[in-house]
C-alpha cells in the first residue's frame, strides 16, 4: 500500500516540473522507465529462467533432430536427420502402447489422490483437535517420506516370502492362501503397488490444501443449508464443491503433471518390470536414453511427452484462467 | 485474455520438459561444451601416441573399480612405472559400480578423460563400438595378448571370452585384466552333519540328491533351503543353458537370433527349474541380491548357493555366527556326470581413452600386468589373471581361486558381446521369464517364446 502511494507521488511530480514550462520529455521519460521497471526487477530471475531451465530445453529440442547415439557423443559428430526419430517411435507399436499406458495410469493416480485426498479434507474438519492432531501428523510424516524410500518400504511390505502383507492376509485368513503370493508378476499388480505408494504419498498435500480451503467457506452457508434440510452429501455436492471448484482444478492440475512424469517410484520399485509392463513414457526415456545410449531417439520421446501432456492440459488451463477471473 | 493465460502455459512447457527429459539427456548435455571445440571426426585416429612420447613429465590417470586391486598392490604398480618413467605421477582414482556406465560415458567423452579406465567386461563393447578406446590391435603382442584379434582363435594368450570382450569388429580396443566366476559355496559343518562328502556331488542329479539330503537333516529350521538360488538369477541360469550346448542368442552375419527357445536352451531352463523346485525357498519374483543370497547362506538357512568367489567374504560376515573354514567350495557340476558346467565370466577390461594425451605412457603401464610379477599380484588380490598360462598354475594355497580357474579351463562364456545387450539387462525378459514359469503362469516353451522376442527386437535396433 504504502508502496502504491509512493509511486503515485513520484508520477505526479514531473507532471508538475512538465507543466511548469518544460517541454514533455523527461515526462515521456519517466514514464517509460516506470514501465520499464518491473521487467527490470523480473530480469534477474527471467535470465536464471533461461539459463537453467531453457538452454537445456533448447537442446532437447535440438538433439531430437539428430541422429546422437554413444558414437556421435565420442566422436563430437553432429548428424541432422530431420524428422526421423519423430518418424520412428511415432510408428513403433511399442511407444504407442506405452503413451496409452502413460495416460490410464495417469487418470487412475489422479483420481484416487483427489478422492482420498478429499475424504481426507472433510474428516479432518469434523476431527476433535487431538484425533485432527494425529491424523495430520501421519499425513505430514507420509509426505515426507522420500520417493525412493517410499519405494523401497513397499517393496519389503509386498515381498513374496517377507513381506508383512502376505503374512497379515494368511493370518486374517478371509481371502485363500498368500503364501509366496508374487505381487510383482503382472503389469495390473505392479501398477496397483506402485499406485498405492503414490497416493498414499500424494494425498496428504490434497488434503491439506482442501482442509484450508474447506475452513475458508463460511459457516453461515452450511448453517443456511441445514436449516433448509439438506443432507451430508447434499451440502457437500451444493455447498463445499462449488466453493471449493477453483483448488480442486489447480491440484488436479498440478497432480496430473506429477504423475504423468513420475519416474522414482515406477523405475525403483521394478524397473518397469515385469517384462515392461509398466514402462510409462518417463521410464521409456530413460531405456532409451541411458540404458540404450540413443539420446536423440529419447530427446524426441521427451518432447512428444510434453507436447502430449500440453494438449491434454491446455482446454483446461484455459477453463482455470476463465474460472478465476470470473470469480 | 488468450494473451494472459498463455503465460503459465509456457511457463509449465519449460518446467514439464526439463522435468522430465534431464535424466535423459544428462550426458550429452555436460558432453556439449566438448563437443563445440572438437576438432572434426577421424581426427583422433590420425595423433597416434608418438606426438605425446616426447613428454618428459606429466600425470598418468588411471582410474580402476573399487574391489579390484589393493591399495598397495596399486602403489606397486606406480612405484615401478614411476622408475621407468622420470618425472610422471600417478593419480589413482578408485571409482564405484554403481552408476560407473554413466560416469565413464562422460568422462571418456571429454578433452580431458582419464588415460587408463576399467571397464566390467560386458559393458566394454558399449565403449569399443562407440570409438571412446585408443584402438590397440597393433600393440597386441607388446602386452603379451597374443597374435590374433580374431575372437574365433583358439590359441590367443588370453582367457577365452575375456579376450572376446576386448576386441569389437575385429580389432583389440581393450585389454584383459582379471576374470572371476561362480563356484558352489557350501557350509561344511551341515554337510558334514547331513554326511555328504563333496567330493561325490559330480552331476546335476547328485547336487539336486544332496540338497533334498540337507532339507531331511534340517528340516526344523524354518525356510532352509539345501541349496539356495532366487527365482530370477539368471546368471545362475546362462550356465545351465550353456551346459546343455544351448545359448541365449546367436549372431546370424550380423543379425541377433534369441535362442532361449531352442531345445538345447529349454534344457537348460528345466535344469533352473529342477534345481529350484528341488526346495529353493527364494522368492521366485526376485534375484540373487533381493535379498543377497550370501546373507541366507550366512544365517544358515542354506546349505550351498551358487555365487561369486568375492560374496565368500560376505558370505562368512563378521559377526562370528559362520566362520571362514566352515565354507567351502566346489565347482558347478554339469548335467553330464563327471563334468563341470561352463561358467559365467565376469571380470574386467582395461581400456586407453581415445582422447588421452598420454597413450604411450599409459600402454607402458598396461604392460606391467602381463608380466609374472604383474599377474602374480592379480593371483594375490584373488582374482583368475589374464594370462591361460598364469591362470592354469595357481598356487595351491589358494583353494578357491584353483577351483575358479579350473572352471574358466574347462569352459567359460559371457552375455553376447554387443552395445545394445546393456538394453536388454536394463529390463531383463529373462528375470521375467523365469517368474512366469516358476509361478506356473506360463509354460518354458511359452515364456521362453516371449522372452526371445523381447531380446530379438532390442539386440537388432539400430546402431
Amino acid at each position: 500500500m504504502a508502496d502504491t502511494m509512493r509511486a503515485q507521488v513520484e508520477d505526479l511530480s514531473p507532471v508538475t516540473v512538465g507543466r511548469r514550462g518544460a517541454p514533455s520529455r523527461p515526462r515521456t521519460a519517466t514514464s517509460a522507465m516506470r514501465r520499464a521497471l518491473p521487467y527490470l526487477a523480473i530480469l534477474p530471475t527471467l535470465g536464471t529462467f533461461l539459463i537453467l531451465l531453457g538452454y537445456p530445453v533448447l537442446l532437447v529440442i535440438l538433439l531430437s533432430f539428430q541422429k546422437y547415439n554413444l558414437a556421435e557423443l565420442f566422436n563430437h559428430r553432429t548428424i541432422w536427420i530431420g524428422l526421423d526419430n519423430y518418424r520412428e517411435i511415432l510408428g513403433n507399436p511399442e511407444f504407442i502402447s506405452v503413451v496409452i499406458r502413460t495416460f490410464l495410469f495417469t487418470i487412475a493416480n489422479v483420481a484416487l489422490t483427489i478422492g482420498l485426498g478429499t475424504l481426507v479434507a472433510l474428516l479432518l474438519d469434523r476431527l476433535g483437535r487431538w484425533m485432527r492432531l494425529a491424523v495430520s501428523m501421519a499425513m505430514v510424516l507420509a509426505w515426507s517420506v522420500p520417493a525412493v524410500t517410499g519405494s523401497v518400504i513397499f517393496q519389503w511390505l509386498f515381498d513374496s516370502k517377507f513381506g508383512v502383507v502376505n503374512w497379515a492376509l494368511n493370518t486374517i485368513g478371509l481371502f485363500g492362501d498368500f503364501t509366496n503370493h508374487s505381487w510383482f508378476d503382472s503389469g495390473l499388480s505392479t501398477f496397483a503397488i506402485i499406485t498405492m505408494l503414490m497416493v498414499w504419498q500424494a494425498a496428504p498435500f490434497v488434503a491439506f490444501s482442501l482442509f484450508a480451503g474447506i475452513g475458508s467457506i463460511s459457516k453461515e452457508q452450511y448453517e443456511a443449508a441445514r436449516v433448509d434440510g439438506a443432507g451430508e452429501w447434499a451440502v457437500f455436492r451444493w455447498i463445499t464443491l462449488p466453493s471449493l471448484a477453483p483448488l480442486f482444478m489447480i491440484l488436479t492440475f498440478l497432480s496430473s503433471i506429477w504423475d504423468f512424469k513420475v519416474f522414482t517410484q515406477i523405475w525403483t520399485m521394478r524397473q518397469g518390470g515385469p517384462n515392461n509392463e509398466t514402462v510409462t513414457l518417463a521410464i521409456y526415456a530413460y531405456q532409451v536414453g541411458i540404458a540404450g545410449n540413443r539420446f536423440g531417439i529419447a530427446a524426441a520421446v521427451s518432447c512428444v511427452m510434453v507436447a502430449l501432456l500440453l494438449v491434454v492440459l491446455v482446454p483446461y488451463i484455459r477453463s482455470m484462467v476463465r474460472t478465476q477471473e470470473g470469480a | 485474455m488468450r494473451a494472459k493465460s498463455l503465460v503459465p502455459i509456457a511457463f509449465l512447457a519449460v518446467v514439464g520438459l526439463t522435468g522430465c527429459s534431464s535424466a535423459a539427456t544428462q550426458a550429452p548435455t555436460q558432453a556439449a561444451p566438448a563437443g563445440s571445440q572438437a576438432a572434426p571426426a577421424g581426427s583422433q585416429a590420425a595423433t597416434p601416441a608418438p606426438a605425446t612420447q616426447a613428454a618428459s613429465s606429466g600425470t598418468l590417470t588411471v582410474w580402476l573399480m573399487k574391489g579390484s586391486l589393493p591399495d598397495e598392490t596399486v602403489a606397486t604398480l606406480n612405484t615401478q612405472f614411476q622408475a621407468a618413467h622420470p618425472g610422471w605421477t600417478v593419480d589413482y582414482q578408485v571409482q564405484n559400480w554403481d552408476g560407473i556406465v554413466a560416469k565413464l560415458t562422460t568422462a571418456l567423452a571429454s578433452n580431458n578423460p582419464p588415460d587408463i579406465v576399467e571397464l566390467g567386461n560386458t559393458q566394454a563393447v558399449t565403449f569399443e563400438q562407440a570409438g571412446a578406446l585408443m584402438d590397440i590391435s597393433s600393440q597386441r603382442q607388446a602386452l603379451g595378448g597374443g597374435t590374433s584379434n580374431d575372437s574365433a582363435t583358439a590359441d590367443e594368450a588370453w582367457l577365452g571370452s575375456l579376450n572376446d570382450t576386448s576386441i569389437w569388429e575385429g580389432k583389440l580396443y581393450a585389454m584383459p585384466f582379471y576374470a572371476g566366476d561362480r563356484l558352489v559355496i557350501y557350509n561344511k559343518t551341515q554337510f558334514a552333519a547331513a554326511g555328504i562328502d563333496p567330493a561325490t556331488i559330480t552331476s546335476k542329479d547328485k547336487m539336486i540328491a544332496a540338497a533334498k539330503t540337507l532339507q531331511a537333516k534340517y528340516a526344523s529350521v524354518k525356510d532352509y533351503s539345501g541349496l539356495y538360488t532366487a527365482g530370477q538369477n539368471w546368471y545362475e541360469l546362462l550356465q545351465f543353458i550353456w551346459d546343455r550346448g544351448g545359448d541365449v542368442a546367436v549372431d546370424q552375419n550380423g543379425t541377433w537370433k534369441a535362442t532361449l527357445e531352442s531345445p538345447q536352451a529349454m534344457q537348460g531352463i528345466q535344469d533352473y527349474v529342477d534345481y529350484y523346485k528341488a526346495g529353493s525357498t527364494g522368492p521366485a519374483d526376485n534375484d540373487e541380491m533381493n535379498p543377497p543370497e550370501y546373507d541366507i547362506f550366512h544365517q544358515g538357512k542354506a546349505g550351498m548357493f551358487i555365487g561369486n568367489g568375492w560374496e565368500i567374504g560376505s558370505a562368512v560376515g563378521t559377526d562370528g555366527k559362520l566362520k571362514a573354514d566352515e565354507v567351502g567350495v566346489f565347482a558347478i557340476p554339469s548335467a553330464t556326470d563327471g563334468k563341470t558346467a561352463p561358467v559365467f565370466l565376469g571380470g574386467s577390461d582395461l581400456g586407453i581413452a581415445a582422447n588421452s594425451k598420454n597413450q604411450q605412457q599409459a600402454l607402458d603401464w598396461l604392460k606391467q600386468l602381463n608380466t609374472d610379477a604383474g599377474q602374480q599380484l592379480l593371483i594375490k588380490a584373488g582374482w583368475i589373471p589374464s594370462l591361460k598360462t598364469a591362470a592354469a598354475n595357481i598356487p595351491a594355497d589358494n583353494p578357491i581361486l584353483q577351483v575358479q580357474a579350473k572352471e574358466a579351463a574347462a569352459g567359460s562364456k559371457s552375455t553376447p558381446n554387443d552395445p545394445r545387450w546393456a538394453s536388454v539387462e536394463a529390463n531383463n525378459p529373462i528375470k521375467s521369464m523365469l517368474t512366469q514359469i516358476l509361478t506356473g503362469k506360463a509354460s518354458i516353451a511359452d515364456a521362453a517364446k516371449a522372452a526371445d522376442q523381447s531380446i530379438d527386437q532390442i539386440l537388432n535396433t539400430p546402431l
